[in-house]
């Protein structure tokens, strides 16, 4: 294969050259082996000169590109599209960041600017040297489910705006509850397992005692939250404990006993997962405040570590206080305590004043809205992460809000963390549509920037099949390990723990990062 | 069929935008400053090593894919006059003012460096907003004032000044508006205890992420030295009952502790201080930004809200006087720089427009949505309902976008 190299070097208008002498650049790449074409141009980031760009490239036979601008999000689509035209293969083109990379950070230090830049230069040539092409192909969907797990508030509104995009819906929900949404709804399911990818999903799911299969484009998890769950060494030590779902629902049924009440943020306050989201605190202000109104005379406590009572919900913390509902704010050092003795005497230190105080209890209410006990077995189907206090962890919102690192499954709703029924409602209409959309493309891309293994260096020890966050890579025929290419990601994380260096990233070889970094550090050594 | 209205270009404008286009919808996106991305557009990304999940990029990244969208049409420098209609639609008279500079502009930044006037008059789209292209005011330009000037029109490499450009007045037919007008800093010098306007080396969190935006650092504005010892007050102008900001604005704790976490990044011996009442970081778990704190040395965190700040004499230094958490003790810290994290407050949640839409604020100035409203097809969402943050912003806007569309029966 022939390669052939052009380097473009942007201006980026008038920001580059105060700080570099793009000419010298310029003379330099036209000095290294297999640049056919330098060229400097004023802005790339509109591409007006990119016509000019592109004749160039043809009348040169270009294949391979190198291209000096600024953040690459900007200069890309139209960069690349250009080359396009041009006949290069997208995964020729390389774009440096020199904006950000070199002109930015050392705007004060003209020569090291140059020098950072022209290493830049090379280190970038010498990988382009060698790039190999890559390809992305594309696969049929086999199914166009679309499957909810959870058929609460976001797991409805999720079906309903999914089933919009002509997408199957079916609902898993664990309990018998009567649920109006299109599509298939299952009682007495549940998501036990699972595999594949993206598009084409195979999950295990187990309806009453029996186990079935099932196919799915997506999936959207809305598992909820455990609204009446109370665990926690104080919860189980102090008399009269219960959760705020459950008081809620007798403060409103006038069955709440006499006494004082106390809320308190967790159950569990020295441990790590301490799960009092912005909506418990809310819920719990506005009960506060309510009790208060029904029954002046009862003594009101609030015990925390962290008032969180963000943006609207502050107003009630504010009238709270004002009605007289008492604020304590402790530390984690110092828990509140209860007597074993007597059960129904709570010691807390006030940190505000330092004075230790002494409640009587009545109940106690504890705020924190733990996590869907389903999550951990969701995830592992799924093989997706979750958060520490054991809620589905959300990807990146690069992918979009309500992703998770999996391409192809969206979570919404308490599955993150509490919500109130609006939120959740919305967040569910989101996912589904998110999902729906996914469903409807009908197909899969995959490709390019790959893992490959060696089949003779594989000596089938599982550790890709066991690292692989995505599923990937498989046992073929020939016992030796397989990567999926549907499933893979690029991630390149079997490639780093394969003990026989059997896998190599396309695009990310050990060769063309080698020979890059030695490069940037200046040259053999 | 007929297109949707959506009024206000920031993140939840652009998600709802984005959304509806990707069904099929037409829209129409009014947007009254110079460039789309609303209050994303001076913030800055803030993951340096790795994505700190601030939301940024999404919204520039929606606005980039809008402007490319045929069934969009994105009018900016554009204010919404008078919408008239009901259920089964609205007519809508839209004045866009003139830009003076056409798509050909390339973004070079000639027409800025020699623009004779102070200040200029030529102005780059604000942040990082979208599209590139530059704008004139016409206020300021010397070429309407004296009708003598072409110095931008002469220096172009590309030609794209056009002296000749109109206001135009255009009237749309849309079959439901939606009203994303979001929210606005609260001043920070209206706190003037804390020195803001007085002292140069006060700045609001606003500045801070537009300086690191723009510049990728932050320097002392009195002398451009990089900054070594710096604070960092949370709850200026929010939870506040003389502002009239009584509300917590949401999202100021949790931009404000990954901009510290950006700032450790960029220069790992930075000394941070972190003042601030009520830890409230969104989504992540409390304990996360404390742990990352104590691990870092040069961290601390303050349980105190400064009382006053004031500038030692001659160094530019500020010092700030606060009592300490544990005891009352009054103690007094010098910074070579502090960042001011300021509340937010609706924008346009009342107004003409508003009023005609039906649209009516509630009693902290934020636009009441309600079932009624929906009924007759006028969606309010994003920040101007409530204070939120961008990612949520982004959510409800999507949920909206899906109502939208059943109401037509689907598109």
């Amino acid at each position: 294969m022939k390669s052939n190299i052009q380097v473009l070097l942007c201006k980026c208008c008038t920001e580059m050259p105060k700080v570099i002498n793009i000419e010298r650049l310029a003379k330099l790449a036209s000095e290294s082996g297999n640049v056919l074409s330098v060229m400097i141009l004023d802005g790339l980031c509109d591409g007006k000169e990119l016509g000019d760009v592109v004749t160039e490239a043809k009348m040169k036979e270009i294949d391979r590109a190198v291209v000096l601008a600024c953040q690459k999000k900007d200069v890309s689509p139209a960069v690349f599209k250009a080359y396009k035209r041009a006949g290069v293969n997208p995964y020729l083109v390389e774009i440096i960041n020199l904006r950000e990379e070199v002109v930015l950070p050392n705007a004060s230090d003209k020569d090291r600017a140059q020098a950072k830049a022209e290493n830049k230069l090379l280190a970038a040539l010498a990988r382009s040297r060698l790039l190999q092409p890559l390809e992305r192909s594309s696969e049929e969907m086999k199914t166009r489910n679309v499957v909810i797990v959870g058929g609460g508030v976001a797991g409805q509104a999720a079906a309903r705006e999914a089933a919009k995009y002509g997408v199957h819906t079916i609902i898993l929900e664990k309990s018998a509850k009567s649920i109006i949404a299109p599509g298939v709804v299952m009682p007495h399911a549940t998501l036990v397992g699972g595999k594949g990818y993206g598009g084409s999903f195979e999950l295990k799911i187990k309806v009453g005692e029996s186990f079935e299969s099932l196919g799915a484009a997506s999936v959207v998890i809305a598992s909820g939250g455990g609204w009446t769950t109370l665990k926690g060494s104080l919860a189980k030590a102090v008399r009269g404990a219960m959760p705020l779902y459950e008081f809620h629902q007798k403060l409103l049924a006038n069955q709440i006993p006499a006494g004082t009440v106390v809320f308190m943020d967790s159950p569990d306050p020295a441990g790590k997962t301490l799960r009092v989201q912005d909506y418990a605190w809310e819920e719990t202000l506005e009960t506060a405040l309510e009790l208060k109104k029904r029954r002046p005379d009862t003594a009101v406590y609030v015990i925390f570590q962290e008032m969180r009572a963000t943006g609207l919900s502050e107003l009630a913390y504010k009238e709270a206080a004002e009605i007289g509902v008492a604020f304590i704010r402790y530390d984690k050092g110092a828990t509140p305590k209860v007597d074993p003795k007597d059960p129904a005497v709570l010691t807390v230190k006030d940190l505000s004043y330092g004075e230790v105080l002494k409640i009587r209890l009545g109940t106690m209410v504890f705020a924190s809205i733990p996590a869907s006990q389903d999550n951990l077995v969701i995830a592992e189907a799924l093989r997706i992460p979750m958060s520490l206090d054991g809620g589905i962890r959300r990807g990146s919102i690069q992918r979009g809000p309500l992703s998770t690192p999996k391409p192809g499954v969206f979570v919404c709703g308490s599955a993150l963390f509490p919500k109130s029924r609006e939120v959740a409602a919305a967040e569910g209409q989101a996912a589904g549509k998110l999902a729906g959309e996914f469903a409807a493309q009908g197909v899969i891309e995959f490709g390019g920037i790959v893992a490959q293994v060696t089949p003779e260096k594989c000596s089938a020890c599982l550790t890709c099949i066991r690292t692989c966050p995505y599923e990937a890579p498989c046992i073929g025929n020939a016992t030796k390990a397989e990567i999926r290419v549907q499933a893979c990601q690029g991630c390149g994380m079997c490639v780093g723990i394969c003990p026989s260096k059997a896998i190599e990233l396309h695009h990310y070889t050990d060769e063309q990062l080698m020979t890059e970094s030695k490069t940037l550090l200046g040259g053999d050594f | 069929m007929k297109p949707v209205l959506v009024i206000g270009g920031g993140p939840a404008g652009v998600a709802a935008a984005k959304s509806l286009v990707d069904k099929g919808a037409f829209i129409v996106l009014v947007e009254k400053s110079d460039s789309l991305g609303g209050r994303a557009r001076e913030w800055t990304c803030k993951g340096l090593v790795e994505c700190r999940n601030c939301g940024v990029c999404y919204s520039i990244d929606r606005a980039t894919e809008l402007l490319t969208a045929p069934s969009a049409e994105v009018m900016l420098l554009s204010n919404v006059v008078s919408a008239q209609g009901g259920e089964e639609g609205y007519s809508v008279k839209i004045k866009s003012s003139p830009r003076y500079v056409t798509d050909d502009c390339i973004g070079c930044g000639r027409c800025v460096a020699i623009c004779p006037v102070e200040g200029k008059a030529i102005f780059p789209p604000t942040g990082s907003g979208q599209p590139r292209i530059h704008w004139i005011e016409r206020e300021k330009c010397l070429h309407f004032k004296k009708g003598k000037c072409n110095a931008c029109a002469e220096v172009c490499p590309t030609k794209a000044i056009d002296y000749e450009d109109r206001a135009r007045n255009v009237t749309r037919n849309v079959r439901a508006v939606v009203y994303a007008t979001g929210i606005e800093p609260v001043e920070a010098c209206e706190m003037n205890r804390l020195g803001c306007g007085r002292y140069p080396n006060v700045i609001s969190s606003v500045d801070a992420e537009r300086v690191l935006n723009e510049k990728g650092r932050l320097a002392r504005p009195s002398d451009g030295k990089p900054p070594k010892k710096i604070g960092v007050v949370q709850c200026v102008g929010s939870r506040s009952v003389k502002v009239g900001v009584e509300y917590c604005s949401k999202f100021c704790c949790k931009y404000a502790t990954k901009i510290s976490q950006l700032l450790l990044d960029l220069d790992p011996e930075i000394n941070l201080d972190f003042y601030f009442m009520d830890l409230r970081t969104l989504y992540e778990p409390q304990d996360e930004f404390k742990t990352w704190a104590r691990a870092k040395k040069t961290v601390k965190l303050i349980r105190s809200m400064p009382a006053v700040i004031y500038e030692k004499p001659g160094t530019g230094n500020l010092l700030v006087r606060v009592a300490s958490e544990t005891d009352l003790d009054i103690q007094e810290n010098e910074y070579d720089l502090v960042i001011l994290s300021v509340g937010m407050r609706p924008q346009d949640a009342s107004g003409e427009v508003a009023r005609s839409l039906g649209i009516s604020p509630d009693q902290m100035g934020f636009a009441m949505t309600s079932a009624d409203l929906e009924k007759k097809r006028v969606f309010v969402c994003g920040a101007v309902t409530q204070p939120m943050d961008i990612e949520e912003s982004a959510v409800r806007a999507m949920a909206i976008a899906a109502r939208i569309s059943t109401k037509e029966g689907g598109a």
